[in-house]
């Protein structure tokens, strides 16, 4: 097993001139400074020597503190328990920078967003289209960059639309989206079919921005964020607050109660079943299976009454702060929610047994949408995809957070690489989950819930946290600022690197089953696109109709 | 006069259209609410479905632009006529026998084809890529149950000598129903697995497919046009397995009491059944389904007309 003292010794007497500095900052969390032309020689050396997995990078506007733009690379070692931050200041004058997409296919998006939003060049990208920026965004306008107002709206330039790949010889286009009936959110995939096979497609998303980071790192507090970031996702909320503020307290050092852990152990398990169940109705219904639809959503609503028995909400609980929760759990509860939940079990396991012995739903499940473990590896997928195929990771083990290194409980892994193995994950999960609640209810000690915190939270801090949610895991990066919030925090949603894989898993499947493979995903695209300024839906459609007008 | 007008009537009152429909959209709720049962929820009032059929009649009827008007208009109009014209005769030939003709079964048989027919013009017609996916998918879906449905009505053509439904009905009276021998058993069991595509129930509705193709083919049809969709939908809910019930479970009789409820509840068994086998499947893609129905399905019909060849 590696600890942070080794990397930092491999990567010194590997690249010792080329590093600027290298520390722990926070426990089991290394950040390295290299300088810019070293940035892919050592990340060639990581990926082929320690093969860490790569998570998100993030850009940092630092021009008025030395003029430079900070881009961090942040890399995750699982089985080592040690998040790897490589981090490179290029000079604000020639803000350019070579791709590591040639090396790290899972980079793709995240650097074409760090190019969209802060104006960091990219040379050799193999894709370096617009990403994320609306189609009608004017050129040379950055807004993550920190003299852009956060409430500044731009002219339109519709010009500077995004041009989707041209189809290969012989093929036909056939859109999905950007409304599709059974994809209840805005995401258009072109697909390129040849007869009933699906030869290639394209995507284009980030519809429905909303500019959260931005906000997050110019307008809100620390203590606001947490409430900002419940809003990321409306199934999920509650991870992306608990991983918020979670990387805050580390960055600060900021002690929680462990009553506060347990309580948001209990919360984000409770979201998770809710999550899989919801997810089994939407796969069942997508393939036609209403009843099970119905079924799962049945046995799920118990859960959504219990979230609003404990926090006021079904859902968007509101619950956490930087240093513990506002609500307890009082003991008084406690039988109500192992009633619930013993009924959740009993019903989930009588849907798991119908599920296991239907052979019609394996007609539609097995063998289609096969995601190898090599390409979900490289193209870096998250959660339940990765582990349907194999790949062992859990932030819940791999970066403990909460109460999760007190607790007792199974990964779900599975080695199908197919849409049915994913679902036996979820399937699994959702039962461990289950398990995992009872356990928190019993061992959750006495005690506040909410911990000391500083007057001031110190500026110039960094940390990274991971959350797994019930779609893989979420990665938050903060950087403590001063006047009471984050100099930068960044946000990545499970589904960003997932969805990044759809071209490879619809290769040779037939149109019919285009829906259920991008559904067997969990896809959830209003939590991959937190991030632009303003709101572009209407300028968007407005520029389709005038394009399509014009073609006529 | 009187006699000039019986047929008109026999067709549109009593039993065709206006009988077969009300009672088709009552069997229609019936199959709703026990849906809602079995998915663990309420389900609508037992005038439900009038009350679509009602509002949908005095609602706008949008014409696509660019869409072909008259195939547009008329391929709802056909599957009406047809379904309408199947019902009315196969209750003719079992209330009164003498209605029968020579070869009423070919034309009943060719009858239940126009609802799909009238899916495939209209689909066709509509200019809408969803409806045209479902016109060639129900187009691949006639195509593939036709085959062992028309070999298991052979089954009972040879087993009765006759292509007349009162000699189809006499001999059933006579040696009892023709599911109790071997071949008609198959025969029934094809005939009821034909019967769910015929009705575009799960798990093969795929020309309709609501999450893949948003309904296909009635995608773009609105008020009174798709009105008269759902009215042969309910129709055929009930003429199909009428069609059962006459061909091999021992025809209508409902001259006494007796039969009525003899009636009622074969035909309620077969609608449970139905009920049961499309709300505990998922869809099958077209090719699953093509493979299905040209493989084992037709290979059960093949192996009922030999035993019916045979005598058993």
């Amino acid at each position: 097993m590696l600890t942070a003292k080794e990397i930092i010794e491999t990567l010194r007497t590997k690249f010792n001139n080329h590093i600027i500095k290298a520390d722990e900052k926070v426990s089991n969390q290394v950040f390295v400074r290299v300088v810019p032309d070293t940035l892919v020689p050592l990340i060639r050396f990581l990926s082929k020597t320690l093969s860490p997995r790569f998570l998100i990078n993030a850009g940092t506007d630092l021009v008025r503190q030395d003029g430079k733009y900070l881009v961090s690379y942040i890399f995750s070692f699982d089985s080592d328990k040690i998040f790897l931050c490589i981090e490179v200041a290029v000079d604000a004058a020639a803000p350019d920078i070579d791709s590591i997409t040639p090396i790290i296919a899972g980079a793709n998006w995240s650097e074409r967003e760090t190019r969209d939003l802060l104006g960091i060049n990219l040379r050799n990208h193999p894709d370096p289209r617009r990403l994320v920026l609306a189609d009608d965004w004017p050129q040379g306008l950055y807004p993550l960059r920190r003299d852009f107002p956060y409430d500044y709206k731009p002219p339109s330039e519709p010009q500077n639309k995004v041009h989707l790949k041209k189809p290969p010889e012989g093929t036909k286009v056939i859109p999905i989206g950007p409304f599709y009936p059974v994809l209840e959110e805005p995401a258009y995939f072109k697909l390129f079919v040849d007869g009933e096979t699906v030869v290639d497609c394209d995507y284009r998303g980030f519809y429905n921005h909303r500019g959260i980071e931005k906000i997050g790192d110019t307008k809100l507090t620390y203590n606001q964020i947490c409430f900002m970031a419940e809003r990321i996702c409306g199934i999920c909320g509650f991870i992306h607050s608990t991983c918020y503020c979670e990387a805050v307290e580390q960055a600060a050092g900021i002690e929680v109660p462990l009553r506060a852990h347990y309580i948001r152990t209990i919360m984000l398990e409770l979201e998770r079943i809710h999550s899989h169940l919801l997810w089994l109705g939407i796969a069942t219904h997508i393939i036609g299976f209403d009843t099970l639809l119905m079924q799962a959503w049945r046995i799920r609503e118990p859960v959504m009454w219990l979230c609003e028995k404990i926090s006021g909400n079904r859902k968007t609980y509101g619950m956490n702060l930087i240093g513990g929760v506002r609500r307890d759990i009082p003991h008084q509860m406690h039988d109500k929610i192992i009633t619930v939940i013993e009924k959740i079990e009993r019903e989930t396991l009588e849907v798991i047994d119908a599920v296991m012995g239907d052979t019609s739903l394996h007609v539609r499940l097995k063998d289609v949408g096969i995601l190898t473990e090599e390409v979900g590896r490289s193209i870096c997928t998250v959660g339940p995809t990765a582990r349907g195929s194999g790949i062992p990771i859990d932030s819940r083990v791999d970066h403990p957070y909460a109460a999760y290194d007190r607790i007792n409980f199974e990964v779900a892994v599975e080695s199908g690489c197919d849409i049915w193995a994913r679902t036996l994950v979820r399937l699994k999960e959702t039962m461990e989950s289950i398990k995992i609640v009872k356990q928190c209810l019993l061992e959750m000690p006495d005690g506040p819930i909410m911990g000391e915190v500083m007057e001031e939270i110190p500026s110039g801090r960094e940390a990274i946290c991971c959350v797994e949610a019930p779609r893989g895991e979420a990665v938050h990066y903060v950087q403590t600022g001063q006047d009471n919030r984050p100099y930068r925090w960044r946000v990545r949603a499970p589904t960003y690197p997932n969805l990044q894989c759809i071209p490879n898993i619809i290769k040779g499947e037939r149109i019919a089953d285009v829906p259920i493979i991008i559904g067997s995903l969990d896809p959830c695209y209003s939590c991959t696109e937190r991030m632009a300024v303003v709101d572009v839906k209407t300028g968007v459609e407005k520029l389709y109709t005038k394009e399509e007008i014009i073609k006529r | 006069m009187l006699e000039i007008l019986k047929p008109v009537f026999y067709l549109l009152i009593f039993p065709g259209l206006l009988f077969t429909g009300v009672l088709g959209l009552f069997f229609m709720w019936v199959d709703r609410k026990v849906t809602a049962l079995i998915q663990s929820r309420i389900g609508p009032p037992w005038y439900q479905c009038y009350a679509d059929i009602g509002k949908l009649l005095y609602k706008q009827v949008i014409i696509p632009a660019g869409s072909n008007r008259l195939s547009f208009v008329a391929a709802p109009l056909i599957g009406l006529a047809g379904i309408s014209l199947a019902a009315s005769i196969i209750w003719m030939v079992n209330i009164n026998k003498s209605a029968s003709f020579i070869g009423d079964l070919i034309v009943v048989m060719y009858l239940f084809v126009l609802p799909s027919l009238a899916l495939i013009i209209g689909g066709a017609a509509s200019r809408n890529p969803f409806s045209s996916v479902g016109a060639s998918r129900e187009m691949t879906m006639v195509f593939a149950y036709e085959l062992p449905f028309i070999l298991i009505i052979l089954t009972a053509v040879i087993k009765t000598r006759s292509i007349i439904f009162e000699d189809i009905i006499t001999y059933q009276l006579l040696n009892g129903a023709m599911i109790a021998s071997a071949s008609g058993i198959l025969a029934s069991i094809v005939f009821f697995i034909c019967m769910m595509a015929k009705l575009c129930y799960l798990p093969f509705d795929i020309p309709e497919a609501e999450s893949e193709i948003i309904g296909g083919t009635l995608a773009e049809y609105s008020g009174a046009l798709l009105a008269i969709f759902k009215l042969t939908n309910a129709m055929m809910l009930l003429a199909v397995p009428l069609f059962l019930i006459t061909l091999f479970l021992g025809g209508i009789d409902v001259s006494s009491i007796k039969g009525i409820v003899l009636l009622t509840s074969k035909y309620l068994i077969i609608l449970v059944l139905v009920i049961l086998v499309k709300s505990t499947h998922p869809r099958l893609r077209i090719d699953q389904a093509l493979k299905f129905f040209l493989g084992p399905v037709t290979a059960i019909a093949v192996i009922s007309v030999i035993l019916a060849a045979l005598g058993v």
